[in-house]
């Protein structure tokens, strides 16, 4: 089925990009990897006159550390990701969770700034990003901002990105010391699904075993990927005993404010919450 | 716009309204149609060709993505006339009934054999998770991905 | 039996043109010139058409046409049985069912207006500016509330569609002599077919004013609709009929025929129509969303006494097929057993909802959760191994069916019970939260037509002169083997090599017609046309060579192509020297032929007695579930299904339809479901509609049955249906297993599971949204 007609524009540079984006006819919208946008043109539900596609500003895809932060161009694609050893090896929980991301053929173009923009409260990279407490490069007409992701998704399917700015750039800081991370994404339709919930785990234990930092990331479990910090709370300076970790479980779960929609109740939501982020911590023994 | 591309082996250059996907560029633009539209929503599978030999939905994918690139479809398996490793192993364990996932599939399959010549049936299963299968109940699809691998 | 060909395990001859990816699916040729066709459908589920508003529409530069109703010359679609000429019976309230909508929409989608520009875009553009303007009528959207006096009509004469019956022996009394009885209600909801190749036509008129389609369609005889539509002669209307992409008995009533040909026929262009994915979900029909009341009772030993059934089908806001499929649900409703006294009330209702029509065993499904729920449910209150329950009470050769029906040879049911039930291995325990149970689910399904609608079809076998064998024979192929079972019977009859017989096209007008590839019958029809046309091939041939041998015809064989002297290898002659022989002198080498399936009268309206079908596949398939008892999320780890196909005609072709329908009977169990409100669709997206995928699949084992008994070639049965008749079941009792608890409602999805563990209403979660 085609698309709606529109004028593709392929900028070369961000000030080009941004330029375009502030034209005032027509509604334009940047396109990244389409993943998430050309099913919701082919629906009608976006029109856009025209499209500003990325992928030919030169650094966009580009994934490397600088000073020990890990750099992602925002038009870096899940599978490109996925694939960088030092990825894998520094940040494991974001290798992990972008792994989980759809199939291989969504992975192979959907981005990890798309993924960002389109805010889904069921991303599997958000929560991982949340744990890590990575920084988003925004650009405007002026120049460049920096936005911590915990003040990234402002609302349901909002972000910071406000209208002519492009998301470039992820930076992550390095993980912690010692540091103990997971992924969990539960789909109980098929096995091929967005996430129900997803929580995102990143522990620290001091020599003792007690919880030095914890970071507590969920997805579908409010109109946003939050962290769930009651939950965080009530486990710092614990240790990880079955106790504990319930504790922490009931707290993300009354935390929580999840929706109802086709995939379940918001009851349900709920309850998943509890029993994922208890096995999750429970796995980081 | 202006295309420059290769596309099974060989080399393209084409004219193509900015609005059109892949997908439309191959159905309707070349007259390829081994690459199929089921769903639009990238969800199905049945669109699913190899660029730069990676798995990629042509439906959702523009078709200005394509300059510089290379793109493989089902039509490009073959060579002179003679079916692939794959597509011998699809046909032989019955592998393909209606047949409308099999272009999907074998090019899923493909890209996952690129880059573990030897999976396990989960391997594989979790490589082709991603193409939808109405008819054969997966079984027969599977065992012809394991007989085109070959003995681990 | 040996044979040759039969039985064996072949690839299938389209086999090879798939795995190249060759144009061979109906959206997969266009035509110079050619229109792009788009179909405006009713947003709303009840209303009345105040006014459409074209002259914007028809404005636009490149649409060429935009019709509505009073372009239809006759705008009905008629409510017969697809193929069929005979119409046996009276007494249904079938509303006639328009083209194109006049004054008032019944269901969400249905059609109001047909445009055809010069690009898919244009045609999108004008689709948006037809402006219909619509009044929301007040409308009913479950079949109890539709029944209640005081409901709104969704046609002239009230919402009871159809209702058949079953009075056998004295239900009533005989459950006051039940020492145990158990009732409960299962409820089915509105499922999708999801083949992966929408509904999609091209069509032209050709050099002699033909009007031809070429289709992804079941039904052939769909030129008839059409011609009737047009007020042709239905000779001038010609389906082609492509391969399908799946059908699955969604594209057994009109899908885009009628429409596109109007478009054709109107702009004297060709056309193509291709719906969309979420023109599918609300273009055509589903699955009888069914409430099955049972009320099931037992001696104390276990044997079957007298069940009630009440049954109550979801019609949606068009008759289409729902009398036939609550036919099928009649004659099914108590199951493979023995039961002495039954009661049967089945009723089919008109509602604003999605028209539901075929869907793959066409009633057969639903009652099998019903009769296999309540032989769980009887066990559990007997105390009583579930298996030896159903041993005790399985119908055998010589016991009647709910109608009266006596069947002439063995079900073999115990044997497909056990051997399915011993293929799942040694138990597994669970291990931590997730439980292991299994369960499972016997079943049978009708294959071939109602007896009284008098089936047959036709087929032509002829030689060529270079010795090979073609079959003309107009019978669609689904992709379930349709076409490579014609060429295989063929060659086993002929002794000619499978790769030397060659099916030529399927057409309306240049292939024998052969009827519609639905109701499991095609094997049994058409094949039997083709056994019958081969086998008279083979006499002029065998006459033949005899001659020219100078042998008797029975001291022949016909081998690899060449016709010799038994025991004498040496005294042979190749079919390219027969067939030119035989051709000279005037002998025919080839031969049309119809195949008539036995008929019977229409069943008893009141009692429901009588043959309603020729024969039945009969098959058990048992799984086994992980239920994860946190979060109620549930996996088939393993499905063996046992079945007697009477003669497999190639093997690897009865797995693949049993290993197909037991993962699309599992997407039915667990995950599809069309989520509606007031008649709309929430759900028309496979991103909210899901099916299995290959991490959902288990690991399926098929363990064949050859009785021989069939009654198709060779004594084959049907399995295109059968295969998945009873795995929503088998699942349903492994959940309720696992869980402790009875499950009733479809899909089982892992909230509703969880709920059920639970047990109490105070729970959080026992409020759902759904």
């Amino acid at each position: 089925m085609r698309l709606r007609p529109f004028a593709l524009v392929e900028p070369e540079t961000i000030p080009e990009a941004v330029e375009i984006l502030a034209r005032l006819d027509g509604e334009a919208r940047v396109i990244a990897g389409g993943t998430a946008l050309v099913p919701t043109m082919r629906l009608g539900l976006v029109t856009p006159d025209r499209l500003v596609s990325l992928h030919r500003i030169a650094g966009l895809s580009e994934v490397r550390v600088d000073k020990g932060m890990l750099e992602i161009g925002a038009m870096t694609s899940l599978s490109a990701l996925m694939r960088y050893g030092i990825v894998r090896d520094g940040w494991p929980l974001l290798a992990h969770a972008a792994a989980r991301v759809a199939t291989p053929s969504i992975r192979s173009s959907a981005t990890l700034g798309g993924n960002l923009c389109y805010a889904e409260a069921a991303s599997d990279p958000a929560p991982a990003l949340l744990c890590l407490e990575a920084q988003v490069r925004v650009a405007d007409s002026v120049g460049e901002r920096v936005v911590p992701i915990g003040e990234f998704f402002t609302g349901f399917y909002e972000t910071a990105v406000a209208a002519g700015e492009i998301l470039t750039a992820v930076r992550v800081p390095p993980m912690p010391e010692g540091a103990r991370a997971g992924y969990v994404k539960f789909c109980p339709r098929s096995a091929e699904d967005k996430p129900l919930v997803g929580v995102a785990a990143l522990v620290t234990l001091d020599g003792a075993g007690r919880v030095s930092d914890i970071r507590l990331a969920l997805a579908g479990a409010a109109p946003t990927p939050i962290r769930a910090r009651r939950a965080e709370a009530a486990l710092r300076g614990e240790t990880l005993t079955d106790a504990a970790v319930r504790a922490a479980a009931d707290a993300a779960a009354i935390e929580a404010d999840p929706l109802s929609d086709l995939m379940g109740s918001a009851d349900y939501r709920r309850e998943m919450i509890r029993v994922w982020v208890r096995r999750l911590l429970l796995s980081l023994r | 716009m202006r295309l420059d591309f290769t596309l099974n082996n060989r080399p393209y250059r084409l004219e193509a309204p900015d609005h059109w996907t892949v997908l439309d560029l191959l159905r309707d633009g070349l007259a390829l149609t081994a690459t199929k539209y089921g769903c639009g929503e990238g969800v199905c599978g049945t669109c699913t060709v190899l660029l730069d030999d990676e798995p990629v939905r042509a439906c959702l994918v523009l078709a200005a993505r394509l300059r510089g690139r290379t793109l493989l479809t089902a039509e490009g398996l073959e060579s002179n006339g003679a079916p692939d490793r794959l597509q011998s192993a699809f046909a032989r364990a019955g592998a393909a009934q209606c047949g409308f996932c099999t272009p999907g599939m074998l090019l899923s399959a493909r890209a996952l054999l690129a880059a573990n010549p030897s999976p396990t049936e989960h391997d594989v299963r979790e490589a082709l998770a991603g193409n939808l299968c109405r008819c054969t109940g997966y079984t027969k699809i599977v065992e012809a991905v394991l007989a085109a691998a070959g003995p681990r | 039996m040996a044979y040759r060909v039969i039985g064996g395990s072949q690839p299938r001859a389209d086999a090879w043109e798939k795995v190249r990816g060759r144009p061979i699916y109906a959206g997969d040729l266009a035509v110079a010139g050619m229109l792009h066709a788009r179909i405006v459908r009713s947003p709303y589920a009840s209303a009345r058409i105040v006014r459409i508003d074209t002259s914007e529409a028809r404005a636009l530069p490149g649409v060429v046409a935009v019709l509505t109703h009073p372009d239809v010359p006759q705008n009905a679609l008629r409510m017969e049985l697809p193929g069929r000429m005979a119409e046996a019976t009276a007494g249904a309230v079938l509303a006639t069912q328009p083209v194109l909508a006049e004054d008032r929409v019944r269901f969400q989608g249905e059609p109001v207006a047909a445009i055809a520009a010069e690009t898919p875009e244009i045609a999108a553009e004008a689709a948006e500016r037809v402006r219909v303007e619509y009044e929301p009528l007040p409308g009913v959207y479950d079949p109890a509330e539709a029944l209640r006096p005081g409901a709104p009509h969704v046609h002239e004469g009230g919402n009871l569609l159809r209702a058949w019956h079953i009075r056998k022996g004295d239900a009533t009394e005989a459950f006051a002599r039940a020492d145990v009885i158990v009732e409960k209600t299962y409820r089915t909801p509105f499922v999708d077919h999801v083949y992966l190749e929408t509904e999609t036509g091209i069509g032209w008129i050709d050099a002699e004013g033909t009007l031809v389609l070429r289709v992804s369609t079941q039904v052939l005889e769909h030129f008839r609709d059409v011609a009737e539509v047009l007020r042709l002669p239905h000779g001038r209307v010609r389906l082609e009929g492509a391969y399908l992409g799946g059908g699955f008995g969604g594209k057994e009533d009109v899908t885009v025929e009628c429409l596109l040909g109007l478009l054709v026929w109107k702009t004297r262009r060709p056309v193509q129509l291709v719906f969309s994915r979420e023109e599918s979900f609300i273009g055509h029909g589903k699955r009888h969303p069914y409430a099955l009341r049972y009320r099931s009772g037992a001696t104390r030993t276990g044997e079957l006494v007298a069940m009630e059934v009440e049954l109550v089908s979801d019609s949606g806001a068009y008759a289409a097929l729902s009398p036939w499929v609550l036919l099928y649900s009649l004659v099914t409703a108590t199951g493979p057993y023995r039961v002495p006294h039954v009661t049967v009330d089945a009723f089919t209702v008109y509602t604003n909802n999605p028209v539901a029509s075929a869907y793959r065993t066409f009633g057969s499904i639903q009652t099998c959760i019903g009769y296999e729920g309540q032989m769980d449910a009887l066990a559990a209150a007997l105390s009583m191994d579930p298996l030896e329950l159903r041993e005790r009470n399985f119908l055998r050769k010589g016991d009647s069916i709910a109608t009266g029906q006596v069947l002439e040879s063995e079900p073999m049911l115990g044997e497909t019970m056990r051997r399915a039930w011993q293929a799942l291995g040694p138990v597994r325990p669970g291990g931590g939260p997730v439980r292991v149970a299994r369960g499972l689910a016997a079943s049978f399904t009708p294959y071939g037509r109602m007896c009284w609608t008098r089936d047959s079809a036709s087929a032509w076998v002829g030689m060529e002169l270079d010795g090979t064998a073609v079959v003309r024979c107009a019978a669609p192929d689904v992709g379930g083997g349709q076409t490579s079972s014609l060429c295989s019977i063929t060659a086993e009859v002929l002794g000619l090599p499978v790769e030397q017989v060659t099916a030529v096209g399927r057409d309306s007008h240049f292939t024998p017609r052969a009827g519609t590839t639905t109701a499991t019958r095609q094997l049994f029809m058409s094949g039997n046309a083709v056994l019958k046309a081969a086998r008279e091939v083979r006499r002029h041939l065998v006459d033949q060579a005899a001659e020219m041998l100078e042998a008797a015809p029975e001291d022949l064989e016909l081998v690899e192509g060449r016709a010799l002297v038994r025991g004498a290898p040496d005294r042979a002659i190749d079919f390219s020297a027969l067939v030119k022989a035989a051709t000279a002198a005037g002998r025919p080498v080839q031969a049309l032929d119809k195949y008539d399936a036995p008929s019977a009268p229409t069943i008893d309206p009141a009692t429901g007695q009588g043959k309603p079908f020729n024969d039945y596949t009969f098959g058990t398939q048992a799984v086994e579930v992980e239920v994860d008892e946190e979060t109620g999320q549930t996996r088939v780890t393993k499905l063996a299904a046992c079945y007697d196909v009477g003669q497999a005609i190639n093997r690897q072709s009865a797995e693949g339809q049993i290993e197909g329908g037991a993962v699309q009977g599992l997407g039915h169990a667990l995950l599809e479901e069309v989520v509606l409100e007031d008649g709309v669709s929430k759900n028309p997206h496979l991103l909210d509609y899901k099916i299995p995928t290959t991490l959902d699949a288990p690991e399926i084992i098929t363990i064949l049955l050859e009785s021989g008994k069939g009654l198709g070639p060779f004594g084959a049965k049907g399995i295109g249906e059968p295969a998945m008749t009873p795995t929503p079941a088998a699942v349903m009792n492994a959940v309720s297993r696992a869980v402790r608890a009875p499950l009733t409602q479809f899909p089982i999805t892992a909230e509703r599971v969880l709920t059920a563990l639970k047990g109490t209403t105070s729970h959080p979660c026992a409020s759902t949204s759904r």
